[in-house]
């Protein structure tokens, strides 16, 4: 009898254990699954893989996804570069003055851009800027990705400075910092942590996105970079389009390129995860 | 200081970058010197891009024509992007692109304001499409065979069973099991679904009305329960290679990479054709005199009378894949542009992808008409 509760303890701690692997299942689902496709054709092709283009579905070997992965990069940064500065301004003027009209207004804006579908983003930056230029182009699709970034980065950011203690902050102006220098000095410092978690998803949502740069960078994969200002490939827009085709060459470079965006997004977190832990507060 | 770690980091990947840019930018245009062939350059060897954008089906093919063109004229890149008949549409109204494909013609309305404009418009009808009907009926021996009105029928949710008399009199010979059909069909807008639908609107001694002739209509089998909807070719076909006593309609080239057995289908003089480059050539052929006098006039009705086309040998469930250009493009381009039309009309013909027809020879030359409408402006 005495065993009759540590049994439905034990037997509670196994239910927990076994949903949780539920629960995450799906994520190793994918990864495994990726992998399984993905790696053979990479090893197949090799080094092509990496720095060709890809072949017409006639020929023998399915060639490479350069176009797509130096696009990728290329996009990434770009959209990390416009967007990183405005959403951190915009989430410390937020966290500054949480009552501000401007305050109310932009996380009003950030909230509601979380929620708009990507492809609106892409129909947005069409208009404003492929039109007028009567091109496709690479920094379209770039500014594309900076607007789907801007609202993660932003809402991360703001949460982390809201969280940094106030005595740290008081701790600033009593030694005579002035405000800027208190915000720099003080709360990003502490709020470190929090704000490369925004960057580091904002990234990753970038790199993943395939609807925004449909009608922006639009796509070019006969030539691995032909500028900024041309249209340009990418990962995801290559997986979507070539998985579309009945043909095994193609398939295979879209698993192959799935493989890569898997690998691209794993080295990513866990870049962010060693910088965040070097991080002292 | 990590914050100097973290930047200096992020300098060091973005010169990895750049040199990796460099590199592959260096080593491409030194591929152009591997190609056997003795490249030739036009327009004064000006780097020119060709932008298209437009219809899915005749991607892999125009895409093999892209980078074997670029092959003999080196200084010419051209670039087609899959998004979609009516995408492509816009976008050549819109002027973001040099070209555009498209299943179906251009609307009327589309080719009225693209005829309106000073840059003119002209189509050309470059690839054959043909819509088969994939089964997958476990255990089954022949081939199937099947007519408009059973399709239309099938489609309609009133045949239920493959063993339905209605089905049985086409198939005397054949043992059909008493099986319930599971009808698929696009659940996209899709250029193949308006192909299909105005077949079974001719073909169908009235059983398929006129309201359900479109690129994307609400499917009266769904409600029966017997209908299943996939995105794509790629997704229809899927769809009945996993599920047993299935049956879908999808472009030739997919059924023919995907290994899936289609019926039969009688034309429009009451015999049952396979679909094989003959018999799609033989219907290309006699959709022919049908075609309008000039590149430049409207294409619409054109495809509606070739979709069952007569002639004893034609393949009913047929239409044509249009590449649709401008009349005037700036210099160096109009004179790739030409080149191009006249290169696919002629020896492109010869690197034809698995399961696309080549065009018969009477429609090529009646393409080759576009090189002298083709101007500098």
């Amino acid at each position: 009898m005495p065993n009759w509760r540590s049994l439905k303890s034990n037997v509670f701690i196994v239910l927990v254990v076994i949903l949780a692997l539920i629960a995450i299942a799906p994520v190793f689902h994918i990864i495994i699954y990726i992998t399984l496709r993905g790696l053979p054709v990479i090893l197949e092709a090799g080094i092509e893989f990496f720095i060709s283009t890809p072949a017409a579905v006639i020929a023998e070997k399915p060639g490479g996804i350069a176009p797509a992965i130096v696009g990728t990069l290329f996009m990434t940064t770009m959209a990390t570069i416009i967007a990183v500065p405005i959403a951190v301004l915009a989430a410390t003027f937020s966290a500054e003055y949480p009552n501000h009209i401007i305050t109310k207004a932009v996380r009003a804006t950030s909230r509601s851009l979380l929620e708009v579908a990507t492809i609106l983003v892409g129909m947005l930056v069409f208009a404003l800027i492929v039109l007028p230029l009567g091109r496709f182009t690479g920094l379209a699709g770039a500014i594309a990705l900076a607007i789907v970034m801007i609202p993660y980065v932003y809402t991360y950011t703001e949460l982390a400075l809201l969280s940094v203690p106030k005595t740290y902050i008081e701790a600033g102006y009593s030694i005579g910092l002035k405000k800027a220098q208190v915000i720099y000095l003080v709360t990003l410092r502490i709020a470190r942590r929090g704000v490369m978690r925004g960057v580091t998803i904002g990234v990753a949502k970038a790199m993943g996105e395939t609807a925004p740069l449909l009608f922006t960078a639009f796509g070019a994969r006969n030539v691995i970079f032909g500028g900024p200002l041309e249209p340009m490939d990418a990962i995801p827009l290559m997986i979507f389009q070539f998985i579309q085709t009945g043909f095994e060459n193609w398939n295979k470079l879209a698993w192959g390129g799935a493989f890569v965006l898997l690998v691209l997004y794993l080295t990513l977190f866990i870049i962010s995860r060693r910088i965040v832990r070097e991080v002292r507060v | 200081m990590s914050t100097r770690l973290l930047v200096g980091g992020i300098l060091v990947l973005l010169v990895v970058m750049g040199v990796f840019v460099w590199y592959l930018a260096g080593r491409e245009s030194g591929k152009v010197g591997e190609v056997a062939q003795t490249p030739t350059i036009i327009a004064g060897g000006r780097q020119i891009v060709l932008l298209g954008s437009g219809a899915t089906f005749i991607y892999p093919q125009l895409d093999a024509w892209a980078k074997e063109f670029s092959k003999r004229y080196s200084n010419v890149r051209i670039e087609y992007n899959p998004t979609g008949s009516g995408t492509g549409q816009r976008q050549f109204i819109e002027k973001v692109v040099d070209f555009a494909g498209s299943d179906p013609p251009l609307s009327k309305k589309n080719w009225e304001q693209a005829r309106g404009d000073p840059r003119g418009v002209i189509q050309l009808p470059v690839v054959i499409g043909a819509v088969v009907m994939v089964y997958n009926i476990p255990g089954l021996e022949g081939r199937l065979k099947l007519n408009g009105e059973v399709i239309a029928l099938i489609y309609l949710g009133e045949i239920e069973y493959w063993d339905d008399p209605r089905i049985k009199a086409l198939n005397p010979e054949l043992k059909l099991p008493h099986e319930r059909i599971i009808a698929v069909h696009r659940s996209d807008s899709s250029g193949t679904t308006h192909v299909f639908t105005l077949f079974l609107y001719k073909a169908s001694k009235g059983k398929w009305p006129k309201e359900l002739v479109e690129k994307a209509i609400e499917w009266p089998v769904d409600k029966t329960g017997r209908g299943l909807g996939g995105k794509g070719n790629q997704g229809v076909t899927d769809i009945v290679r996993r599920t047993a006593y299935s049956i879908g309609y999808v472009e030739y080239s997919y059924a023919i990479l995907a290994g899936l057995p289609w019926a039969l289908v009688e034309n429009a003089a009451g015999r049952f054709v396979d679909a094989t480059p003959e018999t799609l050539a033989k219907a290309a052929e006699a959709a022919y005199p049908l075609l309008p006098q000039s590149l430049e006039d409207d294409f619409n009705e054109a495809w509606e009378n070739m979709v069952y086309p007569p002639g004893e040998d034609s393949y009913p469930i047929t239409s044509f894949s249009f590449l649709i250009f401008y009349k005037v493009y700036p210099r160096d381009k109009a004179e790739a542009i030409r080149k191009f039309i006249e290169w696919i009309n002629t020896e492109g013909q010869n690197y034809i992808v698995q399961g696309y027809i080549p065009i018969p020879e009477i429609v090529r030359e009646y393409n080759l008409r576009a090189i002298n409408i083709i101007s500098e402006g």
